[in-house]
């Protein structure tokens, strides 16, 4: 579903924020993306998915190529940053009728996908009110239903349980394994090892732009836990 | 160091952008910050010399009726004036609801400390603004005078003195529009219609200075006399210009003291009004309807109409010339003999039809929403880059907006002219043409222009719309567009002005064309890399 190839990022200052990286992401896969702050997740993420240019390597979405075909690349994903600034001054339901529009999506698959994500996210009240009202968790949640409602293969997150509350991170933990049940697959980065590890059947780790384990979560950190492999790798790599 | 000094300093550097100029990776981006300083400061010359002269040519009518007096007036006015509509368009990003308050207030300094430094930014600004503007009057009446060096820096600093007190008038009124906001929707709406109402006043107000005529002056005259006793400031402004010392330490006093007490009483409830502004209407009470489905392009048409009529600063900066060309035909048509004086003032002959589509160009040159509309996408601008959109559809939208906000005022307006000119069929259908292109021309010129100079980081709309280089370079192209021809046409002196026109509407459709395949081109390679 989501194939990095070798793939290289240097910004203009001469940073190699991304060096050489490599992995898959398979229909059925929830993919956590691990490593410390500036380790080169975000910059990883924003290639996958086509908001910023690499120097080296490939990027294949569904054997489509992210650099040459982006935008079919894009019509089978959804990508949700770290901090989602939404339009502020637009009401949820606009900015969700918005999203719905440029991804084609039925009125009544919309209006049925809206009622379900908002109904379960609990914020249907909220919809009618500008974006600028909301509090940071409904933000995050408005942007969350706006990845869902065009049923996307392939969700690329970025700390996607930051700002939730507890029972909105259950709901979207339900919400992804149903994703992946149906064939789909989720790519996400977190510094929440503990839901990494509970939540994601494959986990790679990132140290300075390289990758520095990647495979089953099982396999992966073996007889101890994730917290305890992650600073092992980090400290001793 | 004093806190409230260090808060300065702080601020300083994180607006300034002085960091972003000093640790650039790259030569270009080095030469691009040079350039943009240069433009700046030329920007800034041309004002002070255009204002200067503008006063100049007042004053000699003025010197002839002997009320020169209404020079210092003017120049007060108009500082004051545009000082406080700054200070309404900043306060709400400096003085409430500002992005870093919850952080500064989590620090150990006194409110007044922090309202102070947000002051600072404020005050110095406006007084900056004020001098610029307000100077070039005071200069030349006092070149017109014969006074001595004195002079011209109390006049600076009476300026600066009088900028104070709008900043307390444009705070106070912020206030009221910001608590407003946080009870109603639509605000935004009545604040649009209630500005464009104040500057079409404002413009009549000047173009009535422009046409003082002697039965006028002395009416011109009583209402200074009676602005001064409205506004006490001014007449004392006026005595202290011609040295009074004691009329400078009164207004020195007066002015310094009220800021001091606004500050005093503001301090004491910041935080309450910052607490309280930061509650925005929330009706909470939305049931699932029936949407409504849309096209992508109508999709994206209406995510900028409705990005553009949220935004009061956007709204005020980029529509104001479509108001401007009903303005000029309302005036043209009542007032058919200043038609015939501008046309006689000209320094080239010139037929009806060709100042016509001048006025209609200059007004379109100033209705630009594409230059700052990429810089406002700002922290958004992940969503459409995520979203499988071309960017060629993202441009497109973008142009459409400002189409719909030229062209359909300027056909109106260019109907309007025909049936009461009397033009010719051709005349009518060069006048559209010359007039569309130059929609087109001015909207994908601004959009190639803010590609090149994007300011996608701000903390107030102000920056992008106001003090970006994109909006200042796409009005210079707007105003040269119509310089070129203008000149061309002084120099060359054609015999059958329909057939310059004629020349003129190939040349911007040319110019159009080729501007479209380079924002197809460059413009979307451009647009990637943001």
């Amino acid at each position: 579903m989501l194939r990095i190839e070798k793939l290289s990022k240097i910004y203009k200052n001469g940073k190699k924020a991304v060096d050489n990286l490599s992995l898959e992401v398979k229909p059925g896969d929830i993919f956590g993306f691990i490593g410390h702050n500036g380790a080169g997740k975000t910059t990883t993420l924003k290639c996958a998915t086509g908001l910023l240019d690499f120097n080296e390597g490939e990027i294949f979405i569904n054997g489509k190529s992210i650099k040459t075909e982006d935008l079919e690349c894009k019509k089978t994903m959804a990508f949700i940053p770290d901090n989602p600034d939404l339009y502020e001054n637009m009401t949820g339901i606009q900015y969700l009728n918005f999203i719905a529009d440029i991804f084609t999506v039925s009125k009544k698959e919309r209006e049925e996908a809206i009622k379900e994500y908002a109904d379960a996210f609990e914020i249907t009240s909220s919809l009618g009110d500008i974006i600028s009202a909301y509090s940071h968790g409904m933000k995050q949640k408005l942007a969350l239903i706006s990845a869902f409602i065009h049923r996307p293969g392939l969700l690329v997150l970025d700390e996607p349980f930051v700002g939730l509350d507890p029972k909105a991170s259950h709901t979207l933990k339900g919400f992804l394994k149903e994703l992946c049940d149906n064939g789909g697959a989720v790519f996400f980065s977190t510094h929440v090892l503990e839901v990494a590890e509970k939540l994601c059947n494959k986990i790679a780790i990132i140290k300075a732009g390289r990758l520095i384990a990647c495979g089953d979560t099982a396999e992966v950190k073996g007889d101890s836990t994730l917290e305890e492999i992650f600073m092992e790798l980090i400290d001793n790599e | 160091m004093n806190r409230t000094i260090l808060l300065i300093k702080a601020q300083l550097i994180n607006s300034s952008g002085i960091n972003k100029l000093l640790k650039s990776s790259t030569k270009g981006e080095k030469l691009k910050a040079g350039l943009l300083s240069g433009l700046v400061i030329f920007v800034i010359l041309m004002i002070f010399v255009q204002m200067s002269m503008y006063a100049w040519v007042t004053s000699d009518f003025l010197t002839g009726k002997g009320a020169l007096d209404i020079l210092i007036i003017a120049g007060t006015a108009l500082s004051m004036l545009v000082c406080l509509f700054m200070s309404i368009y900043k306060a709400p990003g400096y003085l409430f609801a500002f992005r870093d308050f919850d952080m500064l207030m989590s620090l150990p300094v006194s409110q007044g400390a922090v309202l102070v430094s947000k002051l600072f930014m404020i005050v110095s600004t406006n007084a900056g603004l004020a001098v610029l503007l307000g100077f070039p009057y005071l200069m030349v009446y006092g070149i017109k005078t014969s006074v001595g060096m004195a002079y011209y820096f109390a006049a600076i600093l009476l300026l600066i003195l009088a900028s104070l007190i709008p900043v307390i008038a444009g705070a106070v009124l912020s206030l009221f529009i910001g608590r407003l906001s946080s009870r109603s929707r639509h605000t935004n709406l009545f604040l649009i219609v209630g500005t464009f109402v104040l500057l079409i006043l404002f413009m009549g107000g000047m173009f009535s200075l422009n046409s003082l005529t002697t039965a006028n002056i002395e009416n011109m005259v009583n209402i200074i006399s009676s602005l001064k006793a409205i506004y006490y400031p001014f007449g004392l402004i006026t005595a202290a210009l011609r040295m009074d010392i004691i009329s400078i330490l009164v207004f020195a006093v007066i002015s310094i003291i009220v800021f001091i007490i606004f500050v005093w009483l503001f301090a004491r409830s910041f935080k309450a009004v910052n607490s309280q502004m930061q509650e925005k209407y929330k009706a909470s009470d939305y049931k699932m309807t029936d949407l409504q489905v849309r096209t992508t392009a109508m999709a994206l048409f209406k995510k900028e109409v409705s990005l553009y009529f949220s935004s009061y600063i956007y709204v005020i900066n980029t529509g104001f010339g479509a108001v401007m060309m009903v303005l000029i035909l309302v005036m043209f048509i009542f007032s058919r003999s200043k038609l015939d004086e501008l046309t006689a003032a000209l320094p080239v002959n010139m037929s009806m039809d060709l100042i016509v589509t001048m006025a209609m160009v200059f007004c379109v040159a100033l209705t630009c929403t594409t230059a700052p509309s990429i810089s406002l996408e700002g922290k958004n601008l992940w969503i459409v880059k995520s979203l499988p959109l071309k960017a060629m559809d993202i441009f497109r939208s973008k142009i459409l907006l400002n189409l719909v906000i030229t062209a359909p005022i300027l056909v109106i307006c260019s109907t309007v002219f025909t049936a009461v000119l009397g033009f010719s069929i051709l005349e009518y259908l060069l006048i559209v043409a010359v007039g569309c292109s130059y929609c087109v021309f001015i909207a994908v010129a601004g959009l190639i222009i803010n590609l090149h100079f994007p300011k996608l980081e701000w903390n107030t709309q102000v920056a992008a719309v106001k003090q970006s280089a994109s909006v200042m370079l796409a009005l210079a192209t707007g105003f040269l567009s119509i310089l070129l021809p203008f000149g061309i046409f002084a120099m060359v002196n054609p015999a059958n002005p329909v057939v310059f026109q004629a020349f003129w509407f190939i040349a911007v459709a040319a110019a159009d064309a080729a501007a479209l395949s380079y924002l197809k081109g460059r413009g979307t390679a451009l647009f990637k890399a943001l």
